[in-house]
């Protein structure tokens, strides 16, 4: 059954809205820098959502404020904001940072005094996703925040497929949003993934990824809500699988059979053999294991004339954000008929087959791929078609 | 909703891990809860009941959440009959609901932080404060390759969850779902209780007194259903209807309405408006405390139940004069429970389960 996308909402710092993020793309704009949201030791390039100027959602947490700022925008896009009451809508968000209370301050003050202020965990309470959406536009059907790492946005998008095949609901709003935030951007230091100058997905050179944030949502609907509402869709999701590794909790199984898996099950589910697929954006963090592993399984399944990239250099790794992000950018590639080079990728290492794309580069055909990884093992893959 | 049937179940809770054990405690009703060096009432998870080296071996760096998830998972698949190398494991999809995650691991990465600075994170910690980092143990321990989902949400974090097991199972994208729920108790989460909630200072939660300002002693636990469409391969019923809406009143066709208590949700004087006198009404939450996921307990009461045809008495029914409460265990006709909750906006939800 085809899931179509009638609005969009896009966030990062490639852009706070379509035109400035292609923008970017156009002309390798990478909005990078040193990290202003808070005080850190860590030397690693981060891409923060600098000029983000929608502050009216102001007493809640960074990560809701993106996403409920990006769902606005996708409901506009979608004609939606004003006709939400008494339709069946659902809504399916992903998130890491908006899952966990994290908050420094708040954990040295108990520790240290057996008591602390609760505005940090009040706000925590009330930061959930999903939750936070569905209580702000006061919707009514299901509702989960999806917590799969860095797969989350994608899945989220999964879910709301799964949600309008089954009929649970007509309309969804589907997928993620993470802030830059202190805590994980130490932990990824920790891992030893990321890297102290500008990322460079499948380059020979790579050292890790830079952290980002931002939101994606789409905004999807059923055939029947569509022509109901006599909306056109941007776009159709015609595919989604995700499996997991079952390997490592933090590094991709070296054989990339999940992968595999969630794509090959994504063309199934599209009735779509490789060749119909006209670019893919690959998730490419820019990390060592991930682009060599991803590069491996895209050559074995596509050969080596498909063009792909990862749009991490433009938006650096915004976590939860990544899928639904990149999902998005895929439908503007579709549209405009052209994909960016992938920034930052200058020479090919040996150990991988292929080479994204390095310059901004025309698209024949209807159909791209988009793939996620995660850490947990997780991989999901979304095949999306551009309308006739 | 096409029936989902439960082939198995796994749970863990203060009384200890296994089925066993759960039906023990309704049946022996109300215990004190435990209390902890700083004096907080919890019903807390024995250290005991996480130690099983068959299953530690291949989960052997985990954290506590981590083995509170593990073991109530592999549980569920062992109560099924299943033999886990048997398994057909790219059809079976794992989902994970919790409400606070990891959150003791998260504060241990917090530690790490203050104590020995920002570069000095243990890496084996933050990967395991990752929120999906216990189901991502339950395949690897299962060898499941298929799909595997964490989800997290306050209110009706299991609801949601078995929602979507039945959506992947109706889509024919699976053919059993391992569907659960997990969340702990630490020091911090139980100051957090005691700031924000009325803890009991008896140590008896009442839930079923529909009180404004609901007490609350704090608990945790794990527990999983395999599910499935597979009728032959029932074990404890069938959840047969989910309803998360504002305005659904439950049904009135049942034997039996289990309500639950997290506290969090406030008033619980809501109850109020859906209990229907003719049916008797039970709460078991007394047992093994209030949190935000424990409707999954309710749940697998309510499948014991109706398997062994037997209804267990209320834990506690102090404040319940109004209400045709079951103050007796015995054997009785069970054919259909529903098991209700609220969140903090006055919303219930229905789970309706059958033999």
């Amino acid at each position: 059954m085809k899931i179509y996308v009638t609005g969009l909402g896009l966030i990062s710092a490639a852009g706070e809205d379509e035109k400035e993020t292609l923008a970017s793309f156009e002309s390798g704009r990478r909005r990078a820098g040193l990290v202003s949201l808070f005080s850190t030791q860590i030397q690693s390039p981060a891409y923060e959502v600098k000029y983000f100027s929608r502050h009216h959602y102001s007493k809640i947490l960074r990560t809701l404020n993106l996403c409920l700022a990006a769902t606005e925008d996708a409901l506009n896009d979608a004609s939606l904001m004003e006709e939400i009451k008494g339709k069946r809508i659902g809504v399916a968000m992903g998130t890491t940072v908006g899952s966990v209370l994290n908050d420094i301050d708040f954990y040295r003050e108990f520790r240290d005094k057996g008591s602390a202020p609760m505005d940090s965990v009040n706000l925590y309470l009330e930061g959930n996703l999903s939750s936070g959406i569905h209580a702000f536009l006061e919707t009514e059907g299901p509702s989960i925040t999806v917590v799969n790492a860095c797969a989350s946005g994608a899945n989220a998008i999964g879910v709301a497929m799964s949600w309008l095949r089954t009929g649970l609901c007509d309309i969804a709003i589907a997928g993620g949003a993470d802030e830059l935030n202190k805590v994980p951007f130490c932990g990824f230091g920790s891992l030893g993934i990321l890297s102290d100058s500008l990322c460079s997905p499948f380059d020979l050179n790579r050292k890790g990824l830079n952290l980002g944030e931002g939101a994606g949502v789409l905004l999807l609907e059923s055939e029947q809500s569509m022509e109901r509402r006599k909306k056109k869709p941007r776009a159709i999701i015609r595919g989604y699988d995700f499996s997991n590794d079952a390997h490592h909790l933090t590094s991709p199984d070296p054989s990339g059979a999940g992968l595999e898996r969630a794509i090959t099950g994504a063309l199934i589910d599209a009735n779509l053999k490789p060749d119909a697929i006209s670019f893919i954006n690959a998730h490419g963090t820019a990390t060592i294991d991930n682009d060599l592993v991803e590069a491996r399984i895209l050559h074995n399944l596509f050969g080596s004339t498909t063009p792909f990239l990862s749009t991490k250099g433009y938006t650096g790794h915004t976590l939860a954000a990544a899928g639904a992000l990149e999902a998005g950018f895929c439908i503007l590639a579709l549209e405009q008929g052209w994909i960016p080079g992938c920034a930052g990728f200058k020479k090919l290492d040996p150990d991988i087959p292929i080479a994204p794309v390095a310059q901004n580069t025309q698209i024949e055909g209807h159909f791209a791929l988009s793939t996620s990884m995660g850490f947990g093992g997780c991989d999901a893959a979304l095949v999306i078609e551009f309308p006739e | 909703m096409k029936p989902v049937f439960i082939e198995g179940i796994g749970i863990i809770s203060t009384r200890g891990r296994g089925l066993n054990k759960f039906e023990q405690a309704l049946k022996e009703g109300w215990v004190e809860p435990t209390v902890s060096a700083d004096g907080r009432k919890a019903y807390r998870v024995p250290k005991d009941a996480l130690i099983d080296y068959n299953i530690l071996k291949k989960v052997k760096r985990s954290d506590r959440f981590s083995r509170l998830t593990v073991f109530a998972a592999c549980d569920a698949i062992h109560n099924s009959g299943l033999d886990i190398a048997d398994l057909d494991k790219s059809s079976i999809g794992i989902i994970v609901a919790t409400a606070f995650g990891p959150h003791a691991t998260i504060f241990k990465v917090l530690e790490d932080i203050i104590d020995y600075g920002e570069k000095k994170v243990s890496p084996t910690t933050f990967a395991h404060s990752i929120h999906n980092a216990a189901a991502s143990y339950v395949a690897s321990a299962l060898g499941c390759t298929g799909p595997v989902m964490t989800t997290t949400q306050f209110y009706f974090s299991f609801q949601q969850a078995l929602l979507l097991a039945s959506s992947w199972l109706n889509e024919g994208r699976l053919k059993k779902v391992l569907v659960g729920i997990v969340d702990e108790c630490s020091p911090a989460m139980e100051y957090i209780c005691e700031e924000k909630l009325s803890v009991a200072q008896n140590g008896k939660m009442s839930p079923l007194s529909c009180l404004k300002q609901p007490k609350f002693v704090p608990g945790e636990g794990s527990a999983f259903f395999l599910v499935s469409h597979d009728s032959k391969k029932k074990k404890y019923g069938a959840f047969t209807e989910i309803e998360i809406t504002g305005d659904s009143h439950g049904w009135s066709d049942v034997d039996l309405s289990i309500i639950g208590t997290n506290a969090m949700g406030g008033s619980e004087e809501v109850y109020k408006d859906v209990l229907n006198e003719g049916i008797p009404v039970a709460a078991y939450s007394s047992i093994y405390g209030g949190f935000m996921t424990g409707n999954a307990f309710e749940c697998v009461a309510a499948a014991l139940m109706l398997k062994n045809q037997t209804q267990y008495a209320s834990a506690n029914v102090d404040g319940a004069e109004s209400w045709n409460v079951v103050e007796k265990s015995k054997k009785r006709e069970l054919n259909q429970i529903q098991c209700i909750s609220h969140n903090n906006k006055r919303q219930l939800a229905f789970i309706k389960m059958m033999k």
